[in-house]
């Protein structure tokens, strides 16, 4: 990986802002530190579902579980 | 892949030594560390097997398939990082920086960084001479 960084301007919602705000908030991060978060992990979850691995939400208290479906 | 000069401590005899920390380790390297260090595992899994120890308490990445392991460094989640001194590796480490989250306060769903797998040439050398492993 290299330490070269690129730029561009991204568009968002109101919503879309309020919710990236609201994230970076929660978890300490830079609105940017949150995209970068988000992107690490899509292409981590698009990797491993094209591989054939499924996402789940499990709730153990209710003992429910649901796949994740991805676009 | 790029390279900083470090200093390290050796445990042994407390000298400091001249090292490299390189990041941004791709698949391609960690299958050359693999190669290198494939001649010293198998010498450490055999006299830990004439020493008549358990394989439940081998180190666990004398198993370890390093060439399969390595497609995760393709993922910008999986980061890749190792020690040289001299041209050699000496330790080798992957990091994952987007699955996981602390589960106690006061840190609790921020982000980890979670260590996926870590070995040194240090600990493979140490199985084959101790049978008090973790």
């Amino acid at each position: 990986m290299t330490d070269a960084k690129k730029t561009m301007t991204l568009n968002l919602s109101v919503e879309e802002m309020a919710a990236l705000e609201e994230l970076a908030s929660a978890k300490e991060l830079s609105k940017t530190g949150v995209i970068r978060q988000a992107l690490r992990l899509y292409q981590l979850i698009h990797e491993r579902t094209a591989a054939g691995e499924k996402l789940v939400f499990e709730d153990e208290k209710e003992g429910k579980k649901a796949e994740v479906m991805l676009l | 892949m790029t390279t900083r000069k470090i200093e390290i401590v050796r445990v042994a005899d407390r000298a400091i030594l001249d090292a490299e920390l390189v990041t941004g380790l791709r698949p391609d390297d960690l299958i050359q560390i693999d190669r290198e260090w494939l001649s010293l595992r198998q010498r450490v899994v055999r006299a830990l097997n004439d020493a008549g120890v358990s394989s439940e308490r081998w180190p666990e990445s004398s198993g370890w398939n390093w060439v399969k392991k390595s497609a995760a460094l393709r993922l910008m989640a999986i980061r890749g990082f190792g020690i040289r001194i001299d041209e050699r590796w000496i330790g080798v480490s992957m990091i994952n920086v987007a699955q996981y989250t602390a589960k106690l306060a006061p840190d609790q769903r921020k982000p980890l960084v979670y260590t996926e797998e870590s070995v040194s040439i240090r600990l493979i050398r140490a199985a084959a001479f101790t049978s008090d492993m973790e």
